[in-house]
């Protein structure tokens, strides 16, 4: 070999200073990016870019770690992410929204965020676990079609009018149907805390001109990325354990694994429901800066499909088991990704923020067709680290291979 | 069925009946195995002895290998019954027969080839404690997976050391040379504590210096108690390293019987070996 690349060196560093530091650079381009374009509104604007940014960045983290443990540990294809997401969601909604909502509201059962947040995870595991029992008969590809199906199922029985409100055993609680529940959003104890003990916070950010929902974003998006932190550190000691051993060792040759004691059902199942919990986790973390799900939340889930997909492409290229930290590199590439995606993208950070673009973005069918087709008119970024040992062909065809490659003919 | 062939068995000049064995581990009783109309194993019956080798032969199309994926849990047999250290293990899965210790080996070497060689190995032990997803994980209680952890590395370095492999250790499994993978094979069945091992045809495509190495080995852990069912081709190593022998025809027991008495079975030349040795 030559000397060494930038690659060669980058690939040398710890992940978490690779991580760190790419978080870090993105947090400057904002800033940069915010100065030249905000005029004197400036520190405003460089504090919303870099609140949406970490969002995004912490909640797609989360989701490509989940993915990491059932595709790239245990390869098993799961692209039915959103169902699991709106699983975790909307069980959060219903556990935490209040008992007595007012007018037009759904009623839920007004529990703590704490309990809404461990339920939503545990009804999406459970989800996953009984989608596990028939599903894990089938191997990749049939395995992706059931779980698509599956979302699917999860979609329209939210949407369905029959359990927007319902009374069980004295309890009224629903999906809310068309309109949606209102709940405490993880983002609105975020904010009471800044407002609150952070007080002194807000009133230095006043004074160079950053609002304090800006503010709230910020700390929202940290603390997401101390979300993402413990994921890590829980999946990192779970693929280095002897459980992470057979799951590794079901990819490479599950008859081989059985050959050798292991039950590998169980494994699998075991694998499915912690990633679709961390799943759950993402959809309300997601969700969390809203305070708000609504049948609208579903499409939208449609199109974290689509970027999930284009994680999972991200990730494919660097073999399919890469460690955690090349995943968590290749999530965080991607809002950048996402940014480039869209020609109008940069202007989109800051957006998001001030119009609300999800909503916007996705009105329909014709819509996601949109966002479809585009995933395909655009090669998927780079990987941050590209190993040697590749049986995956080269981003363009990559993209070929992609399942949602024949619902974007046109 | 089982009662003509039992019949026929008893006919035969020189075959050593399957009731001459005193202490069978496994025991195959009138084994039947249809694929659609066709029956790849038609009535086998036989036994084999605890802590002995045995060779299973037979012509391309004989039924060994249906044979011995319906032992192995592979294939649930149409008819006919499997029993293991007394116990029928008809049609268990793969896993519980080898928690019972009935391990096997795969014809073509299937080796795990994005893990390393050291972690092939260490994933074979039973029941580790790190295998409980919640253990591994939770903090207080790692302690306990640390310490099988590390009975199970020390485990597998001597297992290395045993097969000659151990500079391979950290390489992964998939850059060795088809013997090496031989070997690994076995390396890593040995790690599930077995007590009797199936080999598939554990000697093709290792070369003759290799080939020394593995049947050493093997004989090494027949004196310490292992019973070994062998399928392969070569006919001198059935003849000069088994005991007993099984022939397989037309997915049925033609003879069994030491190598002398195979060698000299008139069916068994007719049928599998041309009528010359």
């Amino acid at each position: 070999m030559s000397e060494p690349t930038v690659r060669d060196r980058l690939d040398e560093l710890p992940d978490v200073v690779l991580v760190g530091g790419y978080i870090v650079a993105i947090w400057l381009t904002m800033v940069v990016l915010a100065r030249v374009v905000g005029g004197s509104q400036w520190p405003n604007l460089a504090a919303g870019f870099v609140g949406s940014v970490t969002v995004l960045i912490g909640a797609y983290a989360v989701l490509t770690l989940a993915l990491n443990l059932q595709w790239g540990y245990t390869g098993l294809f799961n692209i039915g992410v959103a169902g699991f997401m709106a699983v975790g969601a909307y069980t959060m909604a219903i556990l935490t929204a209040p008992v007595d909502p007012g007018a037009g509201g759904v009623p839920g059962f007004g529990l703590p965020l704490v309990v809404g947040v461990v339920g939503g995870m545990v009804v999406a595991a459970v989800v996953g676990g009984l989608a596990a029992l028939p599903a894990l008969r089938l191997k990749a590809d049939y395995l992706a079609i059931v779980t698509v199906a599956l979302s699917e199922i999860i979609r329209l029985f939210v949407n369905w009018s029959g359990v927007a409100e319902i009374t069980l055993f004295g309890a009224t609680f629903g999906t809310g149907g068309a309109t949606g529940i209102s709940f405490e959003a993880p983002d609105d104890v975020v904010a009471g805390l800044v407002t609150g003990v952070g007080s002194p916070l807000v009133a230095a950010g006043e004074a160079v001109g950053v609002s304090s929902p800006n503010l709230v974003n910020i700390a929202y998006g940290l603390a997401l990325l101390a979300v993402v932190a413990g994921a890590y550190w829980v999946l990192t000691r779970l693929s280095n354990s002897p459980f992470g051993r057979v799951l590794k060792a079901i990819r490479e040759d599950e008859t081989v694994t059985q050959s050798l004691g292991k039950d590998t059902r169980l494994f699998k199942i075991k694998a499915f429901m912690i990633g679709c919990a961390l799943m759950g986790l993402a959809g309300i973390l997601f969700r969390g800066g809203a305070g708000y799900i609504s049948p609208a939340v579903p499409s939208r889930h449609h199109v974290l499909r689509v970027r999930g997909a284009h994680h999972r492409r991200v990730w494919v290229e660097h073999g399919q088991h890469p460690r955690g930290g090349d995943v968590l590199g290749a999530a965080l590439l991607s809002p950048g990704a996402d940014r480039r995606e869209h020609p109008a993208g940069w202007r989109r950070v800051g957006g998001q923020h001030r119009r609300g673009r999800r909503r916007t973005r996705l009105a329909g069918p014709d819509a996601l067709r949109r966002v479809y087709g585009r995933e395909h008119q655009h090669a998927p970024v780079r990987p941050h680290r590209r190993r040697p040992h590749l049986h995956h062909p080269e981003p363009a065809q990559g993209a070929a291979r992609s399942p949602e490659r024949t619902r974007s003919e046109r | 069925m089982s009662e003509s062939e039992a019949t026929a068995a008893r006919d035969r000049e020189f075959a050593v009946r399957s009731d001459d064995i005193d202490d069978p581990l496994l025991e195959v009783d009138g084994l039947r195995k249809e694929f659609g109309g066709v029956t790849a194993v038609d009535g086998a019956s036989f036994a084999v002895e605890t802590g002995a080798l045995t060779g299973l032969i037979g012509p391309n199309g004989a039924g060994k290998s249906t044979t011995f994926n319906c032992i192995a849990g592979i294939h649930a047999p149409t008819a006919g019954q499997v029993r293991f250290d007394g116990a029928d293990v008809t049609g268990f899965p793969p896993y519980t027969l080898a928690k019972r210790g009935l391990v096997r080996t795969f014809q073509i070497a299937r080796e795990l080839s994005e893990m390393t060689v050291l972690e092939n190995v260490m994933l074979a032990p039973p029941d580790q404690v790190g295998e409980s997803a919640f253990r591994a994980v939770a903090p207080g209680l790692r302690a306990g997976v640390r310490d099988d952890e590390r009975d199970v590395v020390d485990r597998a370095w001597e297992t290395l050391e045993f097969f000659e492999i151990d500079h391979l250790a950290h390489e992964n499994a998939g850059t060795l040379s088809g013997g090496q993978r031989k070997l690994l094979e076995m390396a890593r069945v040995l790690m599930t504590d077995p007590e009797m091992v199936l080999l598939d045809e554990p000697l093709a495509g290792v070369n003759p210096t290799l080939e020394e190495k593995l049947l050493e080995r093997i004989h090494d852990l027949r004196a310490d108690g292992l019973t070994f069912l062998l399928v392969e081709h070569d006919m001198d190593i059935i003849m000069n390293h088994c005991e007993h022998i099984i022939v397989m025809h037309q997915g049925a027991v033609l003879a069994e019987g030491d190598a002398a008495a195979i060698q000299s079975n008139e069916q068994v030349l007719e049928a599998y070996l041309g009528g010359d040795v």
